[in-house]
Order: C-alpha cells, then sequence, then structure tokens
C-alpha cells in the first residue's frame, strides 16, 4: 500500500514539475524573440524522449533552430547597434543576412549579460519597466531613480 | 563496485523494425566498454536510450541505479558525457558553438537561463584546448567534421561527466585530432570513477583501456565480455562473417581484412 502511495507522489510531483518547467518556457516563448531573425518563438518538442520536460525547447522556426531568444528590446538596440555602428563580429565572412544575424546575436548575447550581472534582468525578464525610444537608441536608455 | 548502466530485456521497436531486441548488459562504475558493430547494428539507439535522449518499447533501463523519470532526467543527463554526430547532427545546424556546449551544463538541446559565468569561462578554455578558439560564435553548419566533433566533445566534459559515451568519435577526424581525441579519452580514464562507454567501426582505436566488449549485430547483443577473450581470429571472424586476422600491437587491436574490389571489371 506505502508503495503504490509513494508511486502516486512521485507522480503528482513529477507531473507538477513538468507543468512548472512547460509554463515557465511558454512564457518566454510569448515574451521573447529570436537573437538572430528578431522573429518569434515557439516550443518543440525536438527527440523522441519519453519524458516532456527534456524533450521541450524554444525553437525559432523562421531560422530552424533551438534558440532561447532575448528580451525584444534588447533585440531592438543590437539590431541598431550592428546596422548603425556598422559593428563587424565576423570580419572573415562574407557581408549577407545570416552574417548580420550573427553579429545582431553576438551584440544581444553581450548586451543581455550586462544587464543580467547589473541585476536589471532576470529569467522573467526585466526588473524595471524600459521606456526605449527609438529616436533615442543610439544615444541613450533613460532609467528613472523611483524605478530602480 | 554499483551498477552504472542496468539494461533488463530492452527492445526498440521503429513500426515494426526492431531496433534493438532483448537487450541485457551490466556496466560498473569505472568500466571501461567498447561496444563494436557494423553499420545498423543498433549501437546509436542503445546509446541514446542510456543517455537519456530516447524512449524504448520493452524491458527496464536503470542508469545511476534507478529508471529515468520526468523528476531526474535532467539531473541525470548532466552525469553523461555523450559524443554522438549522428545524433546531434540531427538537431544542430545554425545554432552557436558556445550555445551547444553551454547546453550541456542543462543537459538539454537547447541553452537556457541558468547557465553562470562560471560555465561560461569552462566553455571558453575547453573549446580554447579543443582548438576551436576562433570558431566558438560560429554555427554548427559552418564547422568542419572535426571540428564539429570537437565541439561534441566540449560539451560532453562541460557538466564534469560520470560517466562519457563516445559514440564514433574518430569519424571525420584527421589523423592529429584523432590521436589527441584518444590521448584526451585516455587522461580521462585515468580517474578510477570515470566510466567510458567507446562506440567505434574502426577496430585501431580499439586501446588497451577498454577492457570490455559489447558485440552488437542487427540489433541484438552477440558477445559481451573481456575484450582481450572476444578480439580473437576466430570470434572475430565468426561475428563479422569473413575471415579476420586480429592483430595486438602496442596499445591497439586491429583487425586485418583482406579484401578484394571487382570495379575494375565494370569500368
Amino acid at each position: 500500500m506505502s508503495e503504490e502511495k509513494d508511486k502516486w507522489l512521485n507522480f503528482r510531483m513529477d507531473e507538477t514539475q513538468e507543468q512548472v518547467e512547460t509554463e515557465r518556457l511558454r512564457k518566454r516563448v510569448r515574451r521573447c524573440r529570436c537573437s538572430y531573425c528578431g522573429g518569434s518563438l515557439e516550443l518543440r518538442k525536438m527527440t523522441y524522449s519519453s519524458y516532456e520536460v527534456s524533450k521541450l525547447e524554444v525553437y525559432c522556426s523562421h531560422c530552424k533552430r533551438i534558440e532561447y531568444g532575448v528580451e525584444p528590446e534588447i533585440y531592438e538596440v543590437a539590431e541598431y547597434f550592428v546596422d548603425e555602428l556598422s559593428f563587424d563580429y565576423y570580419k572573415d565572412l562574407d557581408n549577407n543576412i545570416r552574417k548580420r544575424e550573427m553579429n545582431i546575436a553576438k551584440v544581444s548575447e553581450i548586451i543581455e549579460w550586462g544587464c543580467r550581472n547589473m541585476g536589471l534582468l532576470t529569467e522573467n525578464g526585466f526588473v524595471i519597466p524600459l521606456d526605449l525610444k527609438s529616436e533615442l537608441l543610439g544615444e541613450a536608455l533613460l532609467i528613472e531613480d523611483d524605478k530602480l | 563496485m554499483e551498477d552504472v548502466v542496468r539494461l533488463r530485456d530492452v527492445t526498440c521497436l521503429a513500426g515494426n523494425n526492431a531496433l534493438l531486441s532483448n537487450v541485457e548488459w551490466t556496466v560498473k562504475k569505472g568500466e571501461h566498454w567498447v561496444v563494436f558493430g557494423l553499420n545498423g547494428s543498433g549501437k546509436t539507439t542503445l546509446l541514446s536510450i542510456i543517455a537519456g535522449f530516447r524512449g524504448y518499447t520493452e524491458g527496464t533501463v536503470e542508469v545511476f541505479g534507478e529508471p529515468y523519470s520526468e523528476a531526474n532526467i535532467i539531473e541525470k543527463r548532466k552525469k553523461v558525457g555523450w559524443i554522438s554526430s549522428s545524433f546531434f547532427d540531427k538537431y544542430y545546424q545554425r545554432e552557436s558553438v558556445m550555445n551547444i556546449v553551454l547546453s550541456g551544463v542543462n543537459g538539454k538541446l537547447g541553452k537556457l537561463w541558468n547557465v553562470s559565468s562560471a560555465d561560461i569561462k569552462r566553455a571558453n578554455r575547453l573549446l580554447v584546448e579543443l582548438g576551436l578558439e576562433s570558431k566558438m560564435h560560429r554555427t554548427f553548419d559552418l564547422l568542419s567534421k572535426g571540428e564539429r566533433q570537437n565541439v561534441l566533445i566540449a560539451r560532453a566534459l562541460i557538466s564534469n561527466p560520470q560517466m562519457l559515451i563516445l559514440d564514433e568519435p574518430g569519424t571525420g577526424l584527421d589523423v592529429f585530432a584523432r590521436e589527441y581525441m584518444l590521448a584526451t579519452v585516455k587522461a580521462l580514464a585515468e580517474n578510477p570513477d570515470m566510466t567510458i562507454i567507446y562506440v567505434t567501426h574502426y577496430t585501431e582505436e580499439i586501446l588497451h583501456l577498454f577492457d570490455k566488449c559489447l558485440l552488437l549485430k542487427n540489433g541484438k547483443v552477440y558477445a559481451q565480455g573481456y575484450s582481450a577473450d572476444l578480439f580473437t581470429n576466430e570470434k572475430m571472424s565468426e561475428f563479422l562473417n569473413y575471415p579476420v586476422k586480429v592483430v595486438q600491437a602496442e596499445e591497439h587491436f586491429y583487425v586485418d581484412i583482406h579484401m578484394e574490389s571487382n570495379i575494375k571489371e565494370i569500368l
């Protein structure tokens, strides 16, 4: 009887963990963008594994890439940086759309790392509301005291 | 020694086709196994089941003492360093090298949020050590076969695995890269707690440190035991259905096969 109870409890725990993880990824997919193309993301079951939590991956179907994504504000700033300031990390590659996307992803990664280490960004997004003004992207990002 | 992998009567079907049939196999902690078999013998299927990336139809699979479950699969996968280009090439194309390596931290195919700065530093060091310093932000499809293999080696090692599964790691590597890879495996094997499963088509990669051997044929276990007992002229000729001569030279086994091609008669 007790074994059966344990089995049932384990099953319930598994189900809950799976739901929490899936919900977390679902939120990310709704909020974030592909760090390469800036397109929307989706959740996809990738492998033949029997366990939901292990086969779910965040995916960009436009790029056909397993892609965790970045916050839309970060992508916008990275895109501006690459296009307007001609940032080029991959000097030995031919100029094409793919190289541009790789550069945006690279800059997005750096900005994300910075924001995360400054405590502005968590797994659930920015901890303060960002008021990005497209005409000010090359100038500055204003964060007021009361929002910090 | 505790069992690290325990397979009981494992069968894996794809439609009506049996990829594996009634496989019984136990690997103990610290053992070094080589899995040898021809194309289509079920090697990659067997390993993907052990690594927790594939389900199976019947039987039981226990890895590190218990079966996989929704609650433990991610944690268990982190303990298994799995290098398999025949598996990962199906999923990785446009993912960046750094993200692929960092995905090993989570036991998933993609990078997740929990990657720390220390993980990034470690990935960096591994990629530099494996000669990929200038390629770490490239996408997987822009790399050569040998470079991809090294990315998968870095991915497998980033989580400090307790068991290493190498599925044909020498395929596509040049002579230097292959010798370097074998030297890496030898260095890792010096840790008495490290369990290694090495799959290959090429007998010259079978080092003497792999003292145990599993022979797979058509999805079934043909034989298992000590490599020295199985790598004999008689056993290998029977296994391959072809007369071969096994040569043991220094640290390696060689299977000498005399074959003739009739291509000239066609041309």
